[in-house]
């Protein structure tokens, strides 16, 4: 039965979960292996406490490193979350001893546990306690720190201008929103384990009061309510935590300003003349790339004055019958891509003046309104204000491309004229690297 | 000052609670009155090794352990007898297993006999249920002070929902059907905890369609591996009391043991899905389909490790004991823990269930709004 259940879990988890399914099996026999191996090695004679706390960061680095992947979030997500459960590891500790939660409650030392089993097994049950506490809510407290953790990078990606107060508050507001779900997960999860022993007191009469004092009820209990105490605490660690790592990551935004800066002023000095060429040259060799030959779905940005100009590469798309798209702004930091049939499609509009496809969403099915979904595109013409040879873009600092390209399999081909070109472009997390980056031929 | 006075104004409600947890938490402390049984505090702890004891399941003649006596002095909290202060022995062993030690400040419950006059005492158990409530009160104080009106509302479905629960305990033992019984509870507990949690829109009617559904799969899931696979022993399974239908009790709990996760799934696909048909109300079938599943994967990875730690850490003693008594851990898996294993694996097909299900729920859902709507 155990192996069909098994089996069925496994299948589903392909199944359903696909790739990422995999790591998250992966990630379960890991702890599975981890926990194993702490409970062989407590048994061995080490101290439970020193294995719960090395089984505690393996975990962290199972479940959250490498389901994942190292990155900023999983970052600000571990050191939270390893920090409440230090916290709370102290808490129990004081707490336990004075609890006497330690061995076999009542109802087991009356079953056959006493005739079958030596109690006299030298090994701090004290201790052990503790560390099935710990154990208990390394999952639950795991799970809000990351959600909380990535809620809020997605907050400091939409609007990177927020300050570490104004993070941590609205860390606050994502962390309320999951609080309830939370609760009830755990609620559900330790009634279904504890009925059995709640019919039993049942069964038996135990009093409010005997139940109360009970070892059998207070080990459950305990667990329980410590893992919600950590639930909620985690909530503002993470905010804070996450903020304050985020934050610090904002640096690069000061650099890219002063990059942009420079860019600006050299290319004010550019002749029109130099333009005129270095822009017929790009387009040139853009044109002659295998990745966009083969391409059906091509993305190409409507250059405004100052500029690539990328007239040509869109006569040659239309041309050679390409499905050629065009980005629009949505709302702050969200472009999305229409199809247009010819430059007359476009026209000027939105807060930066860019030549964008018309006015097509309004009542239109989708097919009408010739909406191209990012997975379409197979090769995308992007703009910049700089570029460096191994293909580190600095856009205008809006992110629209950052998180538009980001979900796409497109070739990204950034096209940058030689002198704009810098070699030290300031990058940090969310940047996009460029596949190529071309620029005029001397 | 002022800046104190400020504090003080802004966090008055904080601090107010705080008060009356406090009140509270003290008064369980000093609750002895209210106990017949007679409640005494350790005053002073005297332990001498008092020799040695040999695990006769193991074939290493090294495995001894230290016992322990301790005179206690215990300062008598109620009764008749209150105030006076008594001699107690009592005696551990290192492991701890079925003895306890007791230090300064533990309140014990005493067995005194004698008239008048104390002639012996023993110490009959430790009075725990002071600390219940210092955790409760510390778990009630972080969710309000957090969270403020929304934890309010978590609080009470909570409460709501252990209220439900307690009463069909009771109906229990009036002889109600148990199986019907945790059918119904299932019904009850979903719509309310997503009311609650999400008020009455269509958002909370796909989620709780989908998670009626998803309980409902897992269960024929439970009884096609039951087919299929054979029966199991119930008789490993904790707490028996004999005259129950086990087999029954194991399905009720594991009906309610993944409804809380299954919760979770449904409700984030159906207010993530909302959410993008709301942004854009032309996104094709298969882009929401897509975005169900993307919403689904980053769920379901954590939620599958909270229940397997919330299962696994009550094995920790038991395992530990019984490896300690020269059993594999590999028979141990097999024939002595499979409950847990099983619940585990049940809950973990109900996670993964859920997203397929509250998918399609929810699309649907979605999609006859729009009918509707044009119709």
């Amino acid at each position: 039965m155990i192996l069909i259940l098994a089996v069925l879990f496994f299948l589903l988890i392909l199944l359903i979960g696909g790739e990422r399914g995999a790591m998250s099996f992966i990630a379960l026999c890991g702890n599975v292996v981890a926990l194993a191996f702490a409970v062989l090695l407590i048994t061995a004679g080490f101290p439970p406490l020193l294995i719960t706390a090395v089984l505690a960061a393996a975990i962290h680095a199972i479940t959250l490193v490498y389901q994942n992947g190292r990155n900023i979030k999983t970052f600000a997500a571990v050191i939270s979350s390893g920090i409440m459960t230090l916290v709370l590891f102290l808490f129990v500790l004081l707490l336990s001893n004075r609890m006497h939660l330690s061995g076999l409650n009542e109802i087991d030392q009356q079953g056959d546990f006493p005739v079958y089993y030596s109690f006299h097994i030298h090994i701090n049950m004290a201790q052990v306690a503790v560390s099935m506490i710990i154990i208990g809510l390394l999952g639950a407290v795991m799970d809000t720190s990351v959600a909380v953790a990535s809620a809020l990078y997605e907050v400091h990606r939409h609007s990177p201008s927020l300050k570490k107060k104004e993070l941590f508050a609205s860390g606050i507001v994502i962390g309320k929103d999951i609080l309830a779900t939370t609760l009830n997960t755990l609620y559900f999860a330790y009634i279904g384990e504890s009925m059995m022993l709640l019919l039993y007191l049942q069964k038996y009469h135990y009093s409010f009061v005997s139940m109360m004092n009970s070892k059998a009820f207070l080990q459950e209990f305990t667990c329980i309510i410590v893992s919600a105490i950590g639930c909620m605490l985690i909530i503002p660690i993470s905010a804070a935590v996450s903020a304050e790592m985020f934050e610090k990551k904002r640096v690069p935004e000061e650099q890219k300003k002063a990059v942009r800066q420079k860019i600006r002023q050299l290319s004010e000095n550019l002749t029109d003349e130099y333009r005129k060429q270095a822009d017929a040259s790009i387009a040139e060799q853009l044109l002659e790339l295998p990745e966009y030959q083969a391409a059906n779905v091509v993305f190409c940005f409507a250059s405004m004055p100052g500029e690539i100009d990328t007239s040509a590469i869109f006569a040659d798309a239309f041309r050679r019958g390409k499905k050629v798209g065009v980005p629009k702004c949505i709302s702050r930091g969200i472009m999305e891509v229409y199809e247009i049939k010819s430059l007359e499609d476009l026209e000027e509009s939105g807060p930066y003046h860019i030549r964008e496809p018309k006015g097509q969403s309004d009542g239109k099915s989708l097919e009408e309104s010739g909406l191209i979904l990012p997975e379409e595109i197979d090769f995308a013409v992007v703009p910049c204000v700089s570029c460096s040879g191994d293909g580190k873009r600095l856009g205008h600092g809006g992110g629209y491309y950052d998180r538009y390209l980001e979900k796409t399999r497109a070739y990204k081909a950034a096209v940058c004229r030689s002198k704009e070109m810098c070699a030290d472009i300031p990058v940090d997390e969310h940047d996009l690297l460029m596949d190529v980056v071309i620029s005029e031929k001397i | 000052m002022k800046r104190n006075r400020e504090f003080l104004k802004q966090h008055r409600w904080q601090l107010g609670l705080f008060t009356v947890l406090l009140v509270i938490v003290f008064f369980a402390f000093h609750d002895a009155f209210l106990y017949t049984q007679t409640i005494g505090k350790v005053t002073h702890t005297e332990t001498a090794i008092s020799g040695n004891a040999t695990n006769y399941n193991t074939d290493n003649d090294a495995q001894k352990e230290t016992l322990y006596e301790q005179k206690l002095t215990i300062r008598i909290l109620n009764g008749v007898h209150k105030g006076e202060q008594i001699k107690v022995k009592s005696s551990y062993a290192y492991s701890q297993i079925d003895s306890e030690k007791y230090s300064r400040g533990d309140r014990v419950f005493l067995e005194i006999k004698g008239e008048k006059q104390i002639s012996s005492a023993i110490v009959n158990g430790v009075k725990r249920d002071q600390y219940a409530v210092l955790l409760t009160a510390a778990l009630v104080f972080a969710i309000l002070c957090i969270a403020g009106k929304k934890g309010a509302r978590a609080l009470v479905s909570l409460l709501l929902n252990i209220g439900i629960f307690i009463c069909s305990i009771f109906l229990y033992e009036k002889g109600a059907d148990l199986l019907k019984m945790s059918y119904a509870l299932v019904g009850i507990f979903t719509v309310l905890t997503v009311l609650i949690v999400d008020g009455p829109n269509k958002r909370s009617f796909a989620a709780i369609v989908s998670t009626l559904l998803t309980t409902f799969l897992a269960v024929e899931v439970f009884y096609l591996a039951l087919h299929f696979g054979g029966e199991i022993d119930y008789a490993s399974l904790d707490y028996v009391t004999g005259g129950q239908d086990l087999e029954t009790i194991f399905l009720a709990g594991i009906c309610l043991t993944s409804l809380g996760a299954v919760m979770d799934v449904s409700i984030s696909i159906a207010a993530g899905l909302n959410e993008v048909v709301e942004k854009n109300p032309e996104v094709k079938l298969r882009e929401l389909l897509s975005s169900g599943r993307e919403i689904g994967h980053d769920i379901t990875g954590t939620m599958i490790n909270v229940l397997f730690f919330t299962y696994m850490c009550g094995l920790l003693p038991v395992l530990i004991i019984k490896l300690k008594n020269s059993i594999q851990l590999l028979t141990i898996v097999r024939l002595q823990i499979p409950f847990e294993i099983a619940r585990f694996l049940l809950g973990g097909i109900s996670i993964l269930l859920a997203i397929p299900v509250s998918i399609v729920i929810t699309t649907v859902a979605l999609k006859l709004r729009r009918k509707g709507a044009e119709a």
